[in-house]
């Protein structure tokens, strides 16, 4: 892996959007285990459920709170479990090529990116119950993965300054 | 055949099509192979109506009997935790069941002149009228849930409710007017699913429960 907007192929910022892509992949792992019965959905959830809190809280804070109203109006975890997969696949499908092209798309698409993270990661930091529902468990990891998002991003921002 | 390429776009497509598989067999298909009959009917006392909960027609508050029941108002509505009636109005549980099987609740008032539905709260179960004749509801509960609290999907439900607040542990315990459904008192309990529930809440006054 390479750091730069000079680089084509695996770049600080393409990972970051593999590893948020892949988290999308979590909460759906969970309602997937509850559809088959081999999880109970009315229980506490224990490894899985956890997994799906972790999913949750790596999400950016706007997401999760629409998965969270989607979830409230349409009463289908089938639905709104797959919504964040399928966004997280359409970003990745428009974005990966950017990221990956070089030059000034790619580092305004780096810029874009990490201004977006940083916002978020400042929301995250608020005692608010968007934040905390999952409780501690999976709060602090969701955060350590949108940190190292954006500390991905941002090695590539710092590497272009470096080759300037 | 060439290289094969690694992408996770690639692994995403795949992750998404066989989870949509899986979920629509397992909920849809299954769902539609059930064939057992439920038909219940619980009638209310001192009226000449009843709920009526079937599988072959649309459930809901009837009036009648068992066998002449018309329905009049349509909706599922549980009265096994807690319903009310306070002159011409009935107030009981309505739920929605979601795909998985978790059960939200609101409390709903029925005129019983005019057969119109109003929601008087969302995400709350009537639980009964305390001894000084006070509705007594859960605040976000949900069935058969013992501790929503911990579970990951009422979890996600509860991010968006008060999602700008503090959140506090514990389920709110709620005192309605039953005249007018507006909530006098709000008091946290954090044993709000235990066995004792009613002989802490309902087997008391409000202002001997909540001072």
């Amino acid at each position: 892996m390479k750091f730069g907007s000079e680089n084509k192929g695996l770049t600080g910022g393409t990972l970051a959007l593999y590893i948020w892509q892949l988290c999308a992949l979590l909460p759906l792992l969970y309602v997937v285990g509850c559809a088959v019965q081999l999880l109970d959905a009315t229980r506490g959830g224990g490894f899985f459920g956890w997994l799906f809190g972790v999913g949750v809280c790596a999400m950016p804070r706007a997401e999760a709170l629409a998965l969270s109203l989607a979830y409230r109006l349409t009463a289908h975890e089938a639905v709104v479990c797959l919504a964040p997969a399928l966004l997280a696949l359409i970003v990745g499908l428009f974005l990966v090529k950017p990221l990956k092209c070089g030059g000034k798309t790619a580092r305004l698409t780096r810029v874009a990116i990490v201004a977006l993270w940083t916002v978020d990661l400042l929301a995250g930091l608020l005692p608010l119950a968007v934040n905390t529902v999952f409780g501690w468990e999976a709060a602090l990891p969701g955060m350590a993965i949108r940190l190292a998002c954006l500390a991905l991003t941002a090695a590539d921002l710092i590497a272009d300054r470096r080759t300037k | 055949m060439g290289k094969a390429r690694f992408s996770v776009n690639g692994v995403m497509l795949v992750a998404i099509v066989f989870a949509a598989l899986l979920l629509f067999f397992s909920l849809v298909m299954v769902d539609k192979a059930d064939r057992r009959v439920v038909g219940e009917y619980y009638p209310i006392e001192g009226t000449k109506l009843g709920i009526r909960y079937t599988t072959l027609e649309p459930s809901g508050l009837c009036e009648g009997s068992r066998n002449t029941a018309v329905l009049k108002v349509e909706g599922t509505f549980g009265h096994d935790w807690g319903m009310a009636l306070e002159g011409d109005a009935l107030y009981v549980n309505e739920y929605t069941v979601t795909d998985l099987g978790i059960t939200m609740c609101k409390l709903v008032r029925i005129d019983l002149g005019t057969y119109e539905k109003t929601t008087v709260l969302n995400d709350a179960l009537l639980r009964g009228r305390c001894a000084s004749g006070e509705l007594v509801c859960m605040e976000g509960a949900f069935l058969p849930v013992d501790r929503p609290e911990e579970n990951p999907l009422c979890r996600l439900y509860r991010m968006s409710e008060g999602a700008f607040v503090r959140e506090r542990q514990g389920t709110a315990v709620l005192f309605l007017d039953p005249g007018t459904g507006r909530v006098l008192r709000r008091v946290w309990d954090e044993n709000a699913y235990g066995d004792d529930f009613e002989t802490r809440w309902i087997d008391r006054t409000m202002e001997e429960a909540a001072p």
